[in-house]
């Protein structure tokens, strides 16, 4: 569900300001970066990735992209396999080793260092999943960072839904009422909620989070 | 989050939040000068007259000058020493450069990837920016390759763009 903003797109393959290229660049980048990062490619091979993925999209990526034959970002993520592949033949080289193009793409596929996706290692899904769970944590990090909570209502929130604790607890801990922790975690939640709708509408960061 | 967010309960998109927290712990930062690089890209690479999409160097003979692209093939050498009749084993890609070596680097397509060499280059050959000279790299799209005062930027092949290319 990575929302492309479609009009964002349009104005790319016209040509697109540096302003747009920002916008781009912001939105994709994590969601590269875990996608890479989910091929077990190191911190210097992601950032690689990153760099080839968006060189390719910004060379030839947007002129090719038909809006008829499919999504936007599984053809963004179609290049940023092959980028993937492209990283692991080149750490074959520095160890010595020949890897061919097929050989890497076998040795790329379904190797997570952490659960993207419960028994599924398709790269597609792989990719789309990657692509979420970074842009729900810029969602919520954007949140917090232009405090749209009190500090206490986020605190509340992280115990229960990011530390995962009782809230029974959690409640006693901040000597107040299992009702208020779960206010608060509902709270974020629909805010959060509120702004993810706007994403996936079109808007941008900035806009999902006046709505 | 295949279904609408609309359609996913409190629980699961706590449930989402938890996973990205944990999805996130594991990618790092890049370096912020991976921006900076596609910036300069896109400004040279707009400023050309025709985009090239086979591999190449891309670069600026003088500062505010327009763009030039040079082509490569299977090897591109790259020094001060031009190709001529006196001189057959000068450079494809000859640079009025006094910092540079008659031989600076070279590129060879090995394997299926293009191998940056430095020549045994008098001020050396340096890769985004990083201060330690190379003797060789295996480069990759949009790496910037610094050779004297000069600045060149990789494109590669755009064949891995085609679909069910990998």
């Amino acid at each position: 569900m990575i929302p492309t903003q479609h009009t964002l797109v349009i104005r790319i393959q016209a040509g697109g300001s540096d302003d747009d290229w920002g916008r781009f660049y912001s939105l994709y980048e994590r969601p590269i970066l875990a996608f890479a990062a989910s091929h077990s490619l190191s911190e210097v091979e992601c950032a690689d990735v990153l760099q080839e993925t968006m060189i390719k999209m910004l060379r030839v990526g947007f002129a090719r992209f038909d809006p008829t034959k499919g999504r936007f970002t599984g053809f963004l993520f179609h290049v940023a396999r092959c980028c993937v592949v492209d990283a692991l033949r080149r750490r074959g080289r520095r160890e010595g080793r020949h890897v061919s193009i097929d050989a890497a793409a076998e040795l790329g596929a379904g190797r997570t260092p952490f659960e993207l996706v419960d028994g599924n290692d398709d790269p597609a899904n792989l990719a789309e999943r990657a692509g979420e769970m970074a842009l729900i944590f810029r969602a919520l990090d954007l949140m917090i960072e232009r405090h749209c909570f009190r500090p206490r209502t986020v605190s509340l929130f992280k115990a229960v839904t990011i530390e995962q604790r009782d809230p029974q607890k959690v409640a006693e801990e901040f000597e107040t009422s299992v009702g208020n922790v779960y206010e608060a975690k509902r709270a974020v939640l629909a805010r959060l909620r509120r702004m993810l709708q706007a994403l996936d509408r079109g808007a941008d960061l900035e806009e999902a989070l006046a709505a | 989050m295949n279904s609408p967010i609309a359609a996913i309960s409190d629980e699961a998109l706590a449930q989402l939040v938890f996973e990205s927290q944990e999805t996130e712990r594991c990618v790092k930062a890049p370096p912020s000068d991976i921006l900076e690089r596609v910036r300069q890209f896109m400004v040279l690479y707009r400023d050309l007259a025709a985009q090239p999409l086979g591999p190449g160097l891309l670069y600026q003979i003088r500062r505010a000058e327009e763009a030039q692209f040079q082509a490569l093939d299977r090897k591109l050498v790259v020094g001060r020493l031009s190709k001529s009749d006196y001189h057959p084993a000068g450079c494809d890609l000859a640079c009025d450069d006094q910092q540079m070596s008659r031989h600076h680097f070279e590129i060879e397509l090995v394997d299926g990837l293009y191998v940056l060499r430095d020549l045994q280059a008098r001020n050396g050959t340096f890769l985004n920016q990083q201060p330690k000279r190379i003797t060789e790299a295996v480069l990759k799209e949009g790496d910037l390759i610094s050779a004297g005062s000069r600045a060149f930027i990789f494109l590669g092949d755009d064949a891995s763009l085609r679909v069910g290319a990998c």
